[in-house]
């Protein structure tokens, strides 16, 4: 009988025990994540929301892989090479189409909207005790580049190159993220705002700024990566003057400084650039620090993957981009072969990080593309005091193993782009801007070889899921 | 023998108490009416007590009573229970009448149980003779094709694996579709590995995690299926999918009575329909064709670098048929001990059991261990304790089967080539294999290792008082333990000059862990004979917890292959931690009279942990009413008819599987150049709540001639506030935000029959089932459809059933000139696949499903054949793709049905020519050329057993001796070229091993 009370007894306690405790029974919030206010309200908390900013860049739609590739592999500066993953045919043949469109648009918007979740914070008023304006004004400035990228490489997709048409179709200005259903900015109202942003976190950067604690201090937005951004989006712009004045703003750092003949043969230091690399100052400014420790990692959809035979390997240089290095231009020497593929060469500038082909920093701006904006906007009619092409152009060819040069044309210009600037990325947008058409000699494709400026295909189509959702956002002509 | 019974005693926990009444010995036989046989068996008990024993081989009994034992109830299955007075006798024989079909057959349901003439809910229930024999390692595959209404699909041939159980339909878009499980009466823990949405196994390493499969399919007494809201909705916020109730065995009182059995199976891949790659020649042919279609020479050696030399040469070298090398003939073995037994007051049932099976292709095997007590202890007239205690251990090892990667041996063995090697010359596995990216799965399965051990605990204590007659109160507890450790290794061996960081580590370390109080008080009472009540009000609090580690280490020490020896650098860890609760308070009013009219009520407020601030709490509801008719006085001439009864019910159910934390808008951790920073990770969603399901359902039950019976039901569901990730703008940084602001239906036929053909010596009993379920899409939030968001083929389309392809519409081929044809928005043909129409191609959803089960017996003999079918569904073989590829996925293996592609102007051919790597899109994704018509027969088991007439085995003093021959998916009838037609609720298993055939023989002993 004595167990049988007790029994009952402790049925009861445990029915009331629970029955008690309702409230905080139900209440479960997740321990490895924290609110959007409490996050956005501290000052520790935007500083991490800004790192969280950069997580995108570092993608596989943008500078961890197709961004960078995709450029080149659409170009010229690249082709299929005889190993095959199947990866980027679509691209190498121009066979884009809304359902097969670049995902950059998603990645390049949750970038977007990372930094306006800590810029509208900051604009809102505020502040916090013993932080003080100008370290709140150093995480606005990150935040206000970062949102300036990701509306510039999305125009430079999306849309037809601002020399050719500035008033078509740019892709929508995001300045506060909210649900909605924007519609599509011109091209001007983009550059306009990229060039606000980038102006305004010039103002207010510190200049001797940057972010603490890292790996990689060059993958941190600092004054110059600021000003480098600039000097490239007016070039894209063709704003001449403010185009060579920028890139005056960094050729004149002592900070930056040209690798030298000796030392490109092995720029990259193994897959290292900027700062991690054993020169310092090298020629990096701005680039996207690589590793299987950040959040965004494609694991194995990597640029070095796709670009050495050791990995993926889909990806290789074409004859036309060969074609182009003289006798004794070290970064001809850039490439390799693959004892399984004959003579088929593969750019050696995306090695890996000790051979860790899943880790590479990637560069974005860098000294000798300053250079070079400055030798094309001095032919195009800017004036530098004791600038000239022909000099700026010289100086990539010294430091490459080739000789000065008295004069230079647009042409050369170009080609020297392509020569020094193959596998960043910047082919395909370079075309584009200085309308030139699509030759390729080196292809395997079946359609597309040659590609017309002007045509509908130099701006990507909008994805899909896009315009399924978002009723106000217009597709590019010509694509169903 | 002693030794045994003292093993078993520890094992019970508890010892036997001694009876302290005055008592006396009352002894008989029971025989049946028809032709006076013994019936071993039958239960008999004393009256208004838990007193009783069983009836021996013989027939007969003896118990021992209280003296003043008024009356002995004698029952068993199949037999109309008898109460006989004792009138102070001491030997009492009894004749026991067989039963009509069906009728009073006691049926477990939510929180107790009925009969079949009580019911007002849709429910169904398949027994342990249904279930014991078919050779599976869970006891899920069985109900495949047996209930009408259910569809068991599984999701792989792989044993072990999960099914896909849908009961009338799929409810829910976001939000699960598995049914509660509710094992001995506690709602068991879903695993994430569980997940129905897409199969993805998050947080395991193979597919195997099939949390059923912890059950022995031995131990089970029946399996109950509450289909509609009145049946169901007491789960409340759980119940939308539908319940499986699953009761263990309790043992019985007597001589301890054990159980033997062993099996021994084999299996192969199922291939009814000779799908497979080409032969050599054909291949090489193709390859040819396909270069001359290119404008090119198959016979210049300059082309070798550019694979366009395919020289007659290739087939004088050594061929490799790869499917060969990577398959071989599965094996699947069982052994199993179970006792049962017991004295009145304590009984006992106990199991143990060992499993194991090895897949058809290399590097796949299950492995399981397993044990089960169940013990009943009446510690005097009003009080009883038990347990329900099921232990097991699995081990699984795996490969990469669950997509199309180069390791899957299912997709290598179509792709590489016949004339590439199987082995190096160092006789080493050959990964020099550029076609499969240079993975050769036989290596991978060699050399690589990943497996998934699993320790699952699940254990119920429960106390019932009965402090008054018809009062019963009752506390269950319980706590269901997952423990699982995961690892995936890249050795050295097994990939092609793997670079130091390439020989890789993966590992993960989990626990779950569900606890749950059910506390019931239950009042059970006639008044005037004729007014039958029960009450029954109940509380149930419900805890889960879930934690992971992972960890990631490339460059591991091949030698050494740990954590250990991997650098610091480049280490990985990670956490993940999960946690919900849930509260319930809920009631059932069951009121008839007399037998013929019944009204039953239920509700049930849930709150839970997932749901939004704004809406924590839901309260759910069903009413169900019944009218036996005929136990109307009007019936009385129609003695054909047994039973006739109408049904009616209606209910308001919820689906809760909406994600832990849904509802909050948050930032999680993010990484970026070696600084731990922040990145949004959820929308905010205060609103979120349950999808609501509500239910109607009319159903007739009859039973005539006394051996036709069945039931028919029409049913109608309607889930709204159903969770759709609505898409969002992606300039909102999110591509989409759940929302409650779906609607969908479903409504459907079902229709079973059970009846015995032949009765006498030769004994046939039949039963068929079909079943129509039709489901429309009605409201997505204004939008007339959206994307699902785990596959761009599927959509969700208004007025369209749920699951519904779209594609891009292929025509065939154009005979002038080869090229794919594919017809446009306005009609035409075009040969551009950009300018392809895509429309509403077609559904994985069936128009009629069921099954058909036969068991003949005569003497020992029994066979039993199961049926199963499918009509109307179309399946996606997006596989084909890379397979009848036209030259796309170039110098790869192509299967036979590609055969057929066009050569010559005029041809109208089935495939398109094949051209050296193929641009145009001819076999591009998401078109109709891989759609086709899912319909299927499948012969899905057949036994034939024999028990040993009992004048043999009594005298090597065995119960009953049988062995039988069994046959898994013996053969199915389809159209489908691809080995099997089942690949999911979607349609479109992609790259999953396929299902097999499976072969067993068995020996069950009892003794």
């Amino acid at each position: 009988m004595k167990t049988k009370i007790l029994y009952i007894a402790g049925l009861l306690l445990f029915t009331v025990a629970f029955s008690s405790c309702n409230k905080d029974f139900l209440n479960e919030e997740p321990i490895l994540q924290q609110t959007n206010e409490f996050t956005l309200s501290t000052f520790k908390g935007l500083n991490q929301a800004t790192v969280g900013a950069y997580s995108p860049l570092f993608d596989t739609p943008w500078y961890g892989r197709n961004f960078v590739v995709a450029a080149d592999i659409r170009s010229g500066n690249a082709k299929l090479s005889p190993k095959s993953s199947g990866r980027f045919r679509t691209e190498f043949q121009w066979g884009y189409n809304p359902g097969t469109a670049p995902g950059l648009w998603t990645t390049a918007y949750d970038a977007i909207a990372r930094a306006n979740n800590v810029i509208n914070a900051i604009d809102a008023e505020f502040s916090e005790d013993d932080v003080t304006q100008q370290e709140i004004d150093n995480v606005k400035a990150e935040c206000l580049f970062i949102r300036a990228i990701g509306h510039f490489d999305l125009v430079r997709l999306y849309a037809q190159p601002y020399s050719h048409d500035k008033a078509s179709l740019g892709v929508p200005v995001i300045l506060v993220t909210e649900i909605g259903l924007p519609e599509r900015n011109t091209v001007e109202e983009v550059f306009t705002q990229v060039v606000n942003d980038l102006k305004e976190a010039e103002s207010i950067i510190e200049s001797d700024y940057v972010r603490a604690d890292g790996n990689d201090n060059k993958g941190f937005v600092t004054k110059a990566a600021i000003q480098a951004l600039l000097a490239r989006v007016y070039l894209y712009m063709e704003d001449w003057q403010n185009a060579a004045d920028y890139a005056t703003k960094l050729i004149n750092n002592d900070e930056f400084q040209m690798y030298t003949t000796e030392e490109y043969t092995t720029w990259d230091n193994g897959g290292v650039f900027g700062l991690e690399a054993a020169k310092v100052p090298g020629e990096i400014i701005f680039e996207i620090y690589g590793s299987e420790g950040n959040t965004a990692h494609g694991n194995w959809d990597v640029i070095a993957y796709m670009l050495s035979p050791d990995g993926y390997g889909d990806v290789g240089a074409s004859q036309d981009l060969l074609d182009l290095f003289e006798e004794g231009d070290v970064r001809g020497n850039l490439f390799r072969t693959h004892p399984d593929f004959g003579d088929a060469l593969w750019s050696l500038k995306y090695p890996g990080k000790s051979g860790n082909l899943r880790e590479e920093n990637i560069p974005v701006l860098r000294l000798s593309e300053m250079y070079l904006i400055r030798a094309e906007a001095l032919l195009k009619g800017a004036v530098v005091s004791g600038a000239s092409a022909a000099g700026d152009y010289s100086v990539i060819r010294t430091n490459r193993g080739l000789t000065a040069v008295s004069s230079v044309s647009l042409q050369d210009v170009y080609n020297e782009r392509r020569r020094e600037l193959c596998f960043e990325g910047h082919q395909l947008f370079d075309l584009a801007r200085t309308k030139r058409e699509l030759v390729r000699n080196d292809y395997s494709g079946t359609v597309n070889q040659n590609v017309p400026f002007p045509d509908y295909k130099w701006a990507a189509p909008i994805p899909l899921g896009e315009t399924d959702a978002n009723p106000n956002m217009q597709q590019n002509p010509n694509y169903n | 023998m002693k030794k045994i019974v003292f093993f078993f005693s520890i094992l019970l926990f508890m010892g036997t108490l001694a009876l302290n009444a005055q008592t006396r010995v009352i002894t008989g036989k029971v025989t049946s009416a028809e032709d006076s046989e013994p019936i071993p068996g039958v239960s008999i008990s004393v009256l208004g007590t838990t007193l009783g024993t069983v009836s021996n081989i013989d027939g007969e009994f003896s118990l021992q009573v209280p003296e003043d034992a008024q009356t002995l109830v004698f029952s068993f299955v199949g037999m109309t229970r008898k109460e006989v007075a004792v009138e102070g006798r001491s030997v009492i024989n009894v004749q026991l009448e067989s039963e009509m079909i069906g009728v009073e057959e006691v049926m477990v349901v939510a929180y107790g149980t009925t009969s079949r003439e009580a019911k007002t809910g849709s429910v169904t229930q398949v027994t342990a003779e249904q279930i014991a024999d078919v050779p599976v390692s869970s006891f899920d595959k069985v109900l495949s094709g047996k209930l009408a209404g259910v569809t068991v699909t599984a999701t792989s041939g792989q044993p072990g694996a999960a099914s896909q159980i849908r009961i009338r339909g799929t409810s829910s878009i976001n939000a699960g579709n598995e049914p509660l499980y509710v094992i001995d009466g506690v709602p068991a823990m879903a695993l994430p590995g569980d997940s129905d949405r897409d199969g993805s196994q998050d947080y395991f390493f193979t597919n195997t995690m099939n949390a059923l499969s912890t059950l022995n399919p031995n131990d089970i007494e029946s399996v109950t299926v509450l289909k509609d809201a009145a049946a169901a909705s007491i789960y409340g916020s759980r119940a939308a999918n539908g319940v499986i109730l699953v009761t263990t065995k309790s043992g019985q009182a007597g001589k301890t009575k054990f159980s033997v059995r062993a099996k021994y199976g084999i299996s192969q891949l199922a291939n009814d329909n000779n799908y497979g790659t080409m032969s050599p020649k054909q291949l090489l042919t193709y390859f040819r064709d396909g270069v001359r279609n290119a404008g090119d020479d198959p016979d210049n050696p300059a082309n070798a670098n550019d694979s366009k030399y395919y020289p007659m040469e290739l087939l004088s070298r050594p061929l490799t048929n790869w499917m060969d090398a990577f398959t071989r003939l599965g094996q699947t073995q069982e052994y199993e001990l179970s006792a049962n037994g017991g004295s009145e007051k304590t009984k006992y049932f106990t199991s143990g059991s060992y499993h194991s099976s090895e897949g058809v292709f290399h590097g796949i095997s299950f492995e399981k261990m397993q044990f089960r007590t169940n013990v009943d202890h009446a510690i005097n007239d009003k009080l009883t304790i038990g347990t329900r205690v099921n232990a097991a251990y699995t081990e699984s090892n795996d490969v990469s089967m669950q997509s199309l990667y180069f390791a899957n041996p299912l997709f290598a063995g179509m792709l590489i080539l016949p004339w590439t090697p199987l082995y190096d010359e160092n006789g080493k596995y050959n990964l020099n294999i550029p076609e499969n990216a240079y993975t050769n799965p036989r290596a991978t399965a060699a050399y690589d290792d990943q497996w998934e051990k699993q320790y699952r605990f699940l254990g119920t204590g429960f106390l019932e008082w009965e402090p008054v007659k018809g009062l019963k109160i009752k506390t269950t507890n319980s706590a269901d333990l997952t423990s699982a450790e995961g690892r995936r290794y890249w050795s050295e061996d097994g990939a092609y000059e793997p670079a130091p960081e390439d020989v890789a580590l993966q590992t993960t370390t989990s626990l779950y862990r569900q606890l749950t109080t059910s506390n019931t008080v239950n009042y059970s009472n006639v008044f005037d004979d004729v007014h039958n009540l029960r009450v029954l009000a109940g509380q149930e609090a419900t805890v889960y917890d879930f934690w992971y580690y992972y960890t990631w280490a490339p460059g591991v020490d091949p030698d050494m292959p740990y954590l250990n020896t991997a650098t610091s650098d480049d280490d990985d860890a990670d956490y993940d931690n999960t946690s919900w609760t849930l509260l319930s308070y809920f009631g059932i009013l069951d009121y008839n009279y007399n037998g013929k009219y019944y009204l039953q009520a239920s509700f049930r407020a849930d709150g839970s942990s997932r749901f939004g601030a704004d809406t924590k709490w839901g309260n759910f509801y069903s009413v169900g009413a019944s009218w036996n008719i005929h136990e109307e006085s009007f019936m009385d001439n129609l003695t054909w008819i047994d039973l006739l009864k109408l049904r009616a019910s209606y209910g308001i159910n919820g689906n809760n599987e909406i994600g832990d934390y849904d509802q909050f808008g948050v930032y999680g951790s993010r990484q970026y150049n070696g600084v731990s920073g922040l990145g949004p990770d959820n929308l905010a969603n205060p609103k979120l709540s349950w999808e609501l399901n509500t239910s109607y359902n009319i159903g007739l039950d009859f039973n005539i001639f006394r051996r036709l019976s069945g039931n028919i039901d029409v049913y109608k569901r309607v889930t709204s506030d159903m969770l759709l990730d609505k898409p969002l703008s992606r300039t909102t940084g999110f591509t989409s935000i759940t929302t409650n602001i779906g609607e969908l239906s479903n409504r459907g036929i079902e229709l079973q029959l059970e009846g015995n053909i032949l009765s006498g010596p030769v004994k046939w009993d039949l039963s068929f089932n079909i079943a129509r379920n039709i489901s429309e899409v009605t409201d997505l939030a204004g939008n007339d459809q959206i994307e699902s968001d785990y596959s761009s083929r599927l959509f969700y389309v208004v007025g369209e059933r749920l699951f519904t392809y779209y594609l891009y519409d292929y025509e065939g081929v154009d005979p002038v000139d080869g090229n794919a044809l594919w017809r446009t928005e306005d009609g035409q043909l075009t040969s551009d696949y950009g300018k392809a129409r895509r429309y509403f191609a077609g559904s994985p959803e069936p128009d009629w499903y069921g099954g058909l089960s036969s068991m003949v017996t005569w003497k020992g003999l029994a066979l039993n054949v199961a049926v199963e079918y499918k009509i109307g569904n179309e399946v996606l073989i997006e596989e084909n793709r890379y397979l009848t590829s036209d030259g796309y996925n170039w110098d790869s293996n192509q299967v036979s049905t590609a055969l057929n592609y066009w050569t010559t102007m005029g041809e109208v051919a089935d495939n398109p020519k094949p051209i050296f790597n193929n641009s145009t899109n001819s076999s591009g994704f998401r078109n109709t050329r891989w759609m086709q018509r899912g319909d299927y027969l499948r012969l899905k088991d057949v036994t034939l057993s024999y028990t040993i007439p009992q004048k043999y085995t009594d005298k090597l003093n065995l119960g009953a001796v049988k062995v039988y021959g069994s046959g898994y998916n013996v053969y199915t009838f389809h159209d489908v070229d691809y080995w099997d037609p089942e690949r999911g609720v979607d349609g479109m298993g992609f790259g999953i091993y396929p299902m097999t055939k499976t072969f067993v023989f068995g020996l069950d002993v009892m003794f």
